[in-house]
């Protein structure tokens, strides 16, 4: 409403009026900018150039490569493979953590005795470094004394120990329940946070009109936590798509590539091959593919916003 | 609300269950970190038989995690408070005034977080090393802001979002100043999204672990998560002190979700108790 | 007491120049010290000065050596020790060891190198990382410095940091693989001994899977696999020429794999367990859960298997011979980041560290230093089967050495795993991986 009635009064977008506002913006958009337009345009930059290190003596070294870099990516079958696996991966995450996180986060925001006991627990895989979480799960994977292998083999369901990392059907599935496990925090408590801002007098009156409880989720609950939810969504997008060590440090985007994504493709092109040109390039691309989504992403959330006022 | 006595045992049974899910994985850390390295490998003492305590000895007294988490410790807290004061005045400024292009601004802080990281550490080092802040942990500081920063301001402008700002309104014509207000009124509401946020940034920066490998040199002024790595090796890993190291180093985080979750109550509901 | 080790040290050099008598004599690992005679010379007339490394002047200033973490991880490291004194021999000097585990350390030091800045010394797994970061300029040409120091460094480990005909690290340490056997099974397939021959590592295999046991396991990477190439005398690439050539999939690299592959086609030979086998810790598990006949490791495994399971016995034997008795060499060299403000002094702690004074600092640890003029008796002592691995050392081979040595590596373990995981016959495979080193090649060179 307010963004409307502004809309049609120009002058209260003046820079005089809004000079508080500007200052209190200023401090973070010049300390995210200053500290990253450099390097981001490095980045950029490098991608547009011949840039094998490990030829640095070549004549061509450095010199402007237009889209060569991007041509030579786009053209190698591994490249698509990594791009087929981010898309599995950054969905299949997506999906399961949203669904778990609203789960959880509806369940402990009951009044339930020890909910703070239940909550600290819930979110305690987040506050596990990325390295022992990896080294756990393959420890809780692995084929001799792996928890899973011992029960599965206990119920009957594997005659023997299965290789969950190293084969190339189940790599992929196993790496992303690590990744739950240790992600689904961050959203959850995001999700718990927004249901805050659901006044018990909403829950009240849609008790009294008599509305189930299936209804007083969809159309109370859902609809007020809706605009966060959707930001975290957004976020947590951006750093599944960017995950490096929940892959990395499991599999290595192995076995035979199945494991493999964009940023772990990158990680290779630029510190196992040396080829910083495509590994820039590689980048770029997972840069644009992101911005794109999220401009879009954005752009819905916003229309939303303003067809609901 | 009014829930039936089914309904509240399906939802114990179903936090139990969320609860034991999320621990299943920690407590194979609690248990490798109280064996002794013949117990590590034995096959038969998945559950150890006997418990020692000579692997939190050795990380506490004989090792330099005491300072490493010392050193963690400090930057995660300057990153988290500068970070928040920064995050909080930001979405306040996006929120109550009408900034122009204030969308564009916000995706463009965002954009930031888009570039994979491992190929910005190297221009990375060459800001810090042309401000002379390689090995220092001022240098890590600012760096983790930069990270921190995009994502804290997006949550704290949702969070805001929610808020009912006729309430400041209300507030600002009883006579509060526009500080005030915003202490006293909306800082309530808005404590669960500002703890959610603080413990984001807290954890990111806690966790963070590339930046800290790449810029800090000297031994004492490692991280922790740097620190525990050391136990890791080529040939063989050193389990029972990385897993005391990991409980040790989980202290602080468990002391903050306490604080935090103390405080996720609160907002709209609270509120409206308070009437 | 320094006179002394200086005049001693300038014998031995003296004497094994002349009768050529090293260590390792055969073949690619032979010191060639031609130029050494007169440097030994020199070096015993300088025997009066303070110590033999500081021969050519004072050196000072402060450098950072970056090194593996498996020297800095213990109570009171012995590297620290080793810097202590070198500090002591050169007084204004300053040495700052900094340990780090071997994918941190590169990517750091390659990254930091790149800014234009990193550690002024810093060791590198030679398994390709000297010839990469050689290609890429950030580490100097050691030649000049070598021909005129007193280590009498192996061949093979030396030539692991050889790129475009210059050295650019000299060798610290190495090591190569054994064949570790379980005696219990061994015994119970009614063998006495381990397999010397392929011939013979096959029907132990054979035998011990009819038992319902697995055959014979590693960890999946280069090191453990270039080993069946080598043992038949092929070089997966040949490195003498001007440009690489690509010959794994000749006669006999083709016999090679098909015998490996075979191992798993004929027999299921290698454990489940084995495919997510990606780094040590977890290849160890397959053979200490005591029912897989074979593991190739190197020297590490060992104490590790002890602590794996102390209840069950074990052996070590020299890798069974193909057409050729050949082993794949790991290890680590010391090198010199280009960036370096001191190089002097960097240069000074390397031949320092590398020398025989130190040696303390890896055979305290089971570490075999890459000279010839080692004294094996603490390591002996600590386990006299470490002999294998010494004994080894004559036909230890570099892998090829290429550029993005690594990637080779991948493609020669990816190439097995197509056959490993049923996806592709031997003969596919190797196709595939002929094809895919040659784009390599191309691409590189």
């Amino acid at each position: 409403m307010r963004e409307k009635t502004k809309k049609r009064r120009p002058d209260e977008y003046s820079f005089q009026r809004n000079i508080h506002g500007y200052l209190l913006i200023a401090p973070a958009i010049l300390a995210i900018l200053l500290l990253s337009v450099y390097p981001l345009l490095q980045g950029i930059w490098i991608s547009l150039l011949n840039y094998d290190m490990t030829k640095a003596n070549a004549p061509n070294f450095g010199t402007f490569a237009g889209l060569k870099n991007y041509l030579v990516v786009f053209a190698n079958s591994k490249y698509r493979n990594a791009v087929m696996n981010s898309v599995v991966w950054t969905l299949v995450n997506i999906v399961i953590q949203l669904a778990l996180a609203m789960g959880v986060a509806l369940i402990l925001n009951e009044k339930l005795k020890g909910r703070g006991v239940f909550r600290t627990m819930a979110l305690l895989p987040w506050a596990i470094p990325a390295a022992i979480s990896a080294l756990t799960f393959s420890a809780l994977y692995d084929t001799k004394i792996g928890v899973f292998n011992a029960i599965l083999i206990r119920f009957g369901i594997l005659k023997e120990g299965y290789s969950f990392l190293g084969n190339v059907t189940s790599a992929m599935p196993a790496v992303i329940v690590a990744n739950v496990w240790k992600s689904t925090p961050f959203l959850m408590i995001f999700i718990l946070a927004a249901l805050q801002g659901v006044s018990y007098d909403m829950y009240e009156s849609g008790a009294i009109d008599g509305a189930g409880k299936l209804k007083r989720f969809l159309y109370i609950t859902l609809p007020n936590i809706k605009e966060p939810m959707a930001v975290a969504v957004i976020l947590n997008l951006i750093s599944i798509f960017n995950n490096f060590n929940a892959i990395w440090l499991l599999t290595k985007g192995g076995p035979l590539d199945s494991t493999e994504i964009m940023y772990t493709y990158a990680y290779r092109q630029a510190f196992v091959d040396h080829k910083f040109g495509y590994a820039a390039a590689t980048s770029v691309v997972i840069f644009i593919v992101i911005a794109i989504l999220t401009v879009i992403y954005v752009k819905m959330i916003s229309s939303d916003r303003e067809g609901r006022r | 609300m009014k829930r039936t006595k089914g309904e509240w045992t399906f939802l114990y049974v179903m936090a139990s269950l969320i609860a034991l899910c999320s621990v299943l994985p920690f407590i194979w850390v609690l248990m490798t970190s109280v064996k002794s390295p013949e117990q590590i490998y034995d096959m038969n003492q998945i559950i150890p038989k006997y418990v020692t305590f000579d692997n939190f000895k050795r990380v506490l007294f004989q090792s330099n995690f005491v300072r490493y988490f010392l050193n963690s410790a400090y930057i995660s807290v300057v990153v988290t408070v500068i970070s928040m004061i920064l995050a909080v005045m930001a979405a306040y400024g996006f929120c109550r005034y009408n900034i122009v292009g204030a969308e564009k601004m916000k995706l463009s802080i965002l954009f930031t977080k888009m570039f994979p990281g491992v190929l910005l550490s190297i221009p990375y080092y060459v800001i810090m090393k042309n401000m002379g802040l390689v090995d220092t942990h001022t240098g890590l500081i600012i760096i983790n802001c930069s990270f921190v920063l995009p994502f804290a301001v997006w949550n704290m402008c949702t969070f805001f979002l929610q808020i009912p700002w006729e309430i400041e309104e209300s507030a600002l014509i009883d006579g509060c100043s526009r500080f005030q207000s915003f202490i006293k009124v909306i800082f309530p509401m808005a404590k669960p999204g500002i703890s959610a946020t603080t413990l984001y940034c807290f954890l990111m920066s806690w966790d963070e672990f590339m930046y800290a490998n790449t810029f800090i040199n000297s031994t004492l002024k490692k991280t922790v998560q740097v620190g525990i790595r050391d136990y890791i090796g080529e040939y063989s890993t050193d389990w029972g002190p990385l897993m005391a190291s990991v409980i040790l180093s989980l202290i602080p985080v468990i002391v903050f979700f306490v604080f935090v979750q103390d405080n996720l109550v609160g907002g709209l509901s609270a509120g409206a108790v308070k009437g | 007491m320094k006179k002394h080790l200086a005049l001693a040290m300038a014998t031995l050099t003296a004497v094994s120049a002349l009768t050529g008598c090293v260590g390792a004599s055969a073949g690619k690992s032979a010191v060639a010290p031609e130029t050494k005679q007169e440097v030994a010379k020199s070096s015993a007339e300088n025997g009066g000065s303070e110590s033999a490394e500081a021969s050519d002047g004072s050196v000072s200033g402060e450098i950072t050596v970056m090194v593996n973490s498996t020297f800095t991880g213990m109570d009171d490291p012995a590297i620290m020790r080793a810097a202590k004194a070198f500090e002591e021999q050169n007084p204004g000097t300053k040495v700052t060891i900094e340990g780090l585990a071997g994918q941190e350390l590169i990517s750091k030091f390659t990254t930091t190198a790149m800014a234009g800045s990193g550690p002024d010394v810093v060791a590198l797994d030679n398994s390709g990382w000297p010839i990469d970061l050689a290609a890429m300029g950030l580490i100097m040409p050691l030649d000049d410095k070598i021909e005129a120091s007193d280590n009498k460094y192996l061949q093979g480990p030396l030539e692991s940091g050889l790129y475009e005909g210059n050295y650019y690290s000299v060798p610290w340490y190495y090591n190569n693989t054994g064949l570790y056997y379980n005696k219990r099974i061994l015994t119970e397939i009614g063998k006495d001994s381990a397999p010397t021959t392929w011939d013979e590592l096959e029907e132990d295999i054979k035998l011990a899977t009819e038992k319902g046991y697995s055959g014979i396991s590693t960890r999946l990477d280069g090191y453990a696999l270039f080993n069946i190439f080598f043992e038949n005398g092929n070089d997966v690439i040949d490195t003498t020429g001007e440009k690489p050539v690509v010959t794994v999939n000749n006669e006999s690299g083709k016999e090679a794999f098909s015998f490996w592959t075979g191992l798993h086609t004929k027999y299921h030979a290698f454990p489940e367990g084995m495919k997510d086998a990606t780094d040590w810790a977890t290849a160890y598990t397959t053979f200490v859960s005591d029912d897989c006949l074979f593991f190739v490791c190197g020297d590490w495994a060992y104490v590790n298997i002890q602590k794996g399971n102390p209840d069950m016995e074990f052996g070590l034997a020299p890798m069974p011979k193909g057409s050729v008795q050949a082993v794949c060499l790991g290890g680590y060299n010391m090198a010199i980041n280009a960036n370096t403000a001191n190089p002097d002094l960097a240069w000074a702690f390397v031949d320092y560290l590398t020398s025989k004074e130190c040696d303390y600092v890896m055979t305290e640890q089971g570490r075999i230093p890459g000279r010839s003029d080692v004294d094996y008796t603490p390591i002996l002592e600590m386990n006299p089967e470490y002999q294998v691995f010494i004994d080894e050392s004559a036909y230890t081979v570099p892998r090829p050495r290429v550029k993005n040595a690594a990637s080779v590596d991948q493609k020669v373990v990816d190439a097995f795993k197509k056959v490993f995981f049923d996806q592709k016959t031997s003969e596919e495979a190797l196709n595939e991986l002929e094809a895919e080193l040659n784009d390599f090649v191309n691409e590189n060179y």
